[in-house]
């Protein structure tokens, strides 16, 4: 993957109003962990470079992999601070959909890196970091994510359609997924840049995917995705809101239909007269 | 703010496990062996019933075969899987059986598939105390179901079973049933069909250790 050029910076585009983000994030463990006394192998990271820029990733670490709650945990941490030096570096608002994808395909690669270089000779190997990684870019006129393996990023638009901004691709068994680790993962990385107006969106591991995705087209369902956006358009009280997305994961029904780690992040354009 | 737990309404596209038991119900099963396989089938299903995501993911399905081959019992969740009462007489039409079981499947797929239902890679169960010839279709074909990861071919002799025969068609190493510990088989069974209903996507999974393994 070449490096990002810079000359884009040069055309002196003008830094564009930015708009302001609610943001709240959950996380639980799975039921089936807590029976293996497993820890949560979920991880997420959530960054705002500059005001209006808002990044967010989840990873999912696989549960029979020893080292995955490590391969997570690095995939987060790494392709956020990636993308957080690309976008001060190329300090551009105007960047092309090629330059994006470009962005986003180097954060992956250093985050895949960052596992490699935990690989011990004789002690691991790069499948026992074994991890999903999903990575966001919101901002006021573009919403860009890159993901590899499963769990989903769905949008909300200004005219309140739901779209799946990248999600699971099925294979044919439903515990089958490719992961950042695996061989030729990046190949399939999926890349979607939109031009437009977001106003929310949740980006989620698979615990949830099969909750609020149909099978296997993977449409967003509107009974699942209506009031949780709507749930986090209104909400103005960031510690009420993350207790009661807490309760929501951890709540009866959810557990009664999945055993996963769940981890679900979302945000939402704050109102001018909020921001 | 809106009840976020009370106003979500949730899919419910639960993952299916189909396993289908083809068991030996000839003549030579008389007496305790199918006695102890009729116990096994009710302890798999009470066993079943106890885990919260095995109830829902797990179908079942059983062929029979003695001197012809019957389907027992064809898909079923759990709380719908009421164990028969088999009895033993005939002679061991073993091909045909395993070929019911498959065809099974592989129709069991294509309605999963049609239906948009998620699924795990599905379990074929063979139990026997039989000695047949002429196995080598099927041989063949469970060893390319396998190869494609079209199913998983489980072959469990008991006592008087030819072992031979269970080697060369299963890919896997066929296991031989101490005693007539069918109760402890189907608990095994159980273990590990919830073992695979929890498992999250690239997940291996690690069977349990089987109690009821005669060691030669």
């Amino acid at each position: 993957m070449t490096a990002v050029e810079t000359e884009v910076t040069a055309a002196g585009d003008e830094i564009k109003p930015t708009c302001s983000w609610k943001i709240a994030a959950a996380q639980t463990r799975g039921l089936s962990h807590q029976e293996l006394d497993l820890p949560c192998q979920d991880a997420m990271s959530i960054a705002m470079p500059f005001p209006g820029t808002l990044i967010i990733a989840v990873a999912d670490g696989a549960g029979s992999a020893k080292e995955s709650l490590t391969g997570a945990t690095l995939a987060v941490r790494t392709s956020v601070e990636s993308l957080c030096r690309q976008l001060i570096e190329v300090r551009d608002f105007g960047l092309a959909d090629f330059h994006w994808e470009t962005i986003l395909g180097k954060s992956f690669v250093e985050a895949r890196s960052a596992i490699e270089e935990n690989v011990v000779a004789g002690e691991t190997v790069l499948d026992d970091f074994a991890t999903t990684l999903i990575v966001v870019v919101v901002r006021d006129d573009l919403i860009a994510a890159a993901q590899v393996g499963d769990g989903a990023t769905i949008i909300e638009d200004e005219s309140g359609t739901l779209q799946g901004l990248t999600v699971p691709v099925p294979g044919e068994y439903v515990n089958e997924t490719i992961f950042l680790t695996s061989k030729d993962s990046l190949l399939t990385l999926q890349r979607r840049v939109l031009r437009k107006q977001t106003k929310a969106v949740a980006t989620f591991t698979d615990g949830l995917q099969l909750l609020c995705l149909s099978w296997p087209d993977c449409s967003p369902s509107q009974q699942f995705f209506a009031p949780l956006f709507r749930f986090i358009v209104d909400s103005t009280d960031e510690i009420e809101t993350e207790r009661q997305m807490s309760n929501f994961l951890g709540s009866k029904r959810i557990q009664e239909l999945t055993e996963d780690d769940l981890t679900l992040v979302l945000a939402a354009r704050a109102d001018d007269d909020e921001s | 703010m809106s009840n976020l737990e009370e106003s979500v309404e949730f899919i419910d596209n639960q993952p299916r496990c189909a396993c289908t038991l083809i068991l030996d119900t000839s003549g030579s099963m008389q007496g305790q062996a199918i006695d102890e396989l009729n116990r096994g089938l009710q302890a798999l299903r009470d066993d079943l019933m106890e885990d919260n995501l095995a109830r829902r993911r797990v179908e079942i399905a059983i062929v029979e075969f003695n001197s012809k081959v019957r389907l027992v019992q064809d898909f079923v969740t759990v709380p719908n899987f009421y164990p028969p009462h088999l009895k033993a007489s005939g002679l061991t039409e073993m091909v045909g059986g395993i070929n019911m079981g498959l065809d099974l499947l592989q129709a069991r797929k294509t309605i999963y598939n049609q239906n948009g239902v998620p699924f795990y890679r599905p379990w074929a169960f063979l139990i026997t105390d039989g000695q047949v010839d002429n196995y080598g279709d099927v041989a063949n074909r469970i060893r390319q179901d396998e190869q494609a990861k079209r199913v998983v071919f489980f072959a469990v002799g008991v006592k008087g079973a030819d072992r031979q025969c269970l080697n060369e068609i299963s890919v896997r190493e066929p296991k031989m049933l101490q005693d007539f510990q069918f109760r402890e088989l189907f608990l095994w069974l159980s273990n590990s069909m919830k073992r695979i209903a929890q498992t999250q996507p690239g997940e291996m999974v690690a069977l349990p250790k089987g109690n009821w393994e005669a060691i030669n």
